[in-house]
């Protein structure tokens, strides 16, 4: 899956945001997507950003 | 510094004009529509630091002298106001600007004259900015290579088809991120010929560029209008994408509707500008010296995010 697909599935389904926030490398796993480390800190940002999980985990971001 | 430049830039910009020898009509609609344009980024600049910046950051940034940036900014400002009115024209959005009472005729010759312009005053660095021959030479080069591949991305923008993600990031690297590389070479190139830091420079600005880029699209996608969005060539490349994944068809309590591809984009560019932030802040840590104006360019970099 790709960063684009994934994306759209953040942005749409709750319950991914949810797994994101409770376990977010595993779930990339599951997913079967690969990101680089900025990539996936962007996302871990962007997500951040958002507040949809921060009260979930409170990723700290740089 | 951002007065100063803008106030440098435009009498240059004014006395090349008037020397040109050109008809009056001509002559006063170049000069209008340059203290217009220069109005319009004094107005901006009160909250926010101007990629017109850019040149004199790097040059000092990098220890070279800030009054020998005046020529190249100001050749590097009259090529982006005539990217923006061939862009208009381009795209049938020239209603959407100061501009829409002339027609596309006399815009359309309008750009032409900034483009050459921008051309006297790169012909004349070495005489107004007392900028060496083989610096000049180089700095006019990289304006020339940059302005055709900017060509060859607008090229893409204009005429592909059912683009792939990463053929529209491609045309954002040629078309945006060059043009804003440019900006940034052309100062650096003042300070320095090490081809390591220049490198840096340059690809700070790529990141830069793209950014801004993404920053446009963005700004679309918070607009209720759904056409607009369906205008643009990434949001088809990303419905595109999206569709021809199967995730659709998997999971159907999806949202099928453009607002949910609009939602999902919005994270993906979301997700490209932090990686593009970094970057742009990883090419300033390859100079691996003083940065001066480091602050300025991590703030010019920060606010495009």
């Amino acid at each position: 899956m790709s960063l684009a697909v994934l994306s759209f599935q953040v942005a749409n389904d709750e319950s991914l945001l949810q797994k994101l926030a409770e376990n977010f490398t595993e779930v990339l796993e599951q997913q079967g997507i690969q990101l680089s480390s900025v990539e996936e800190f962007s996302l871990r940002a962007t997500l951040t950003e958002k507040k949809t999980i921060l009260a979930v985990e409170p990723w700290t971001i740089i | 510094m951002q007065a100063d430049i803008l106030e440098a830039v435009f009498d240059r910009l004014s006395t090349t004009i008037n020397e040109t020898g050109i008809v009056d009509d001509y002559r006063e609609f170049l000069l209008s529509v340059v203290i217009q344009s220069i109005c319009g980024y004094q107005f901006r600049s009160e909250d926010k630091l101007l990629a017109i910046t850019l040149p004199e950051l790097w040059c000092v940034g990098l220890g070279g002298e800030s009054h020998r940036v005046v020529g190249v900014t100001a050749a590097w400002f009259l090529l982006q106001l005539a990217a923006f009115l061939l862009d208009k024209v381009e795209d049938d959005e020239l209603d959407l600007t100061t501009f829409a009472t002339l027609g596309v005729g006399p815009v359309s010759n309008l750009a032409t004259g900034l483009i050459f312009l921008s051309q006297c005053i790169l012909n004349r660095l070495e005489l107004d900015d007392g900028i060496d021959y083989s610096t000049a030479t180089d700095i006019r080069a990289m304006f020339s290579k940059s302005i055709l591949n900017v060509c060859g991305g607008q090229h893409i923008d204009l005429t592909a088809k059912n683009c792939l993600l990463e053929q529209v990031w491609n045309s954002f690297e040629m078309k945006s991120g060059l043009f804003f590389a440019l900006a940034c070479f052309a100062g650096a190139r003042l300070a320095t010929n090490d081809p390591k830091r220049l490198n840096a420079c340059l690809e700070y600005g790529k990141n830069l560029g793209v950014l801004l880029q993404i920053a446009d699209e963005r700004e679309d996608l918070s607009k209720e209008a759904p056409d607009l969005w369906k205008s643009s060539n990434i949001f088809n490349a990303y419905y595109n994408e999206v569709m021809s994944s199967g995730l659709l068809m998997q999971k159907d309590h999806f949202a099928n509707s453009i607002n949910s591809f609009r939602s999902g984009l919005q994270v993906y560019l979301n997700v490209q500008s932090h990686t593009l932030w970094r970057s742009g802040m990883a090419a300033m840590d390859d100079i691996q010296a003083e940065l001066k104006t480091r602050p300025d360019l991590v703030r010019l970099l920060s606010q495009s995010v």
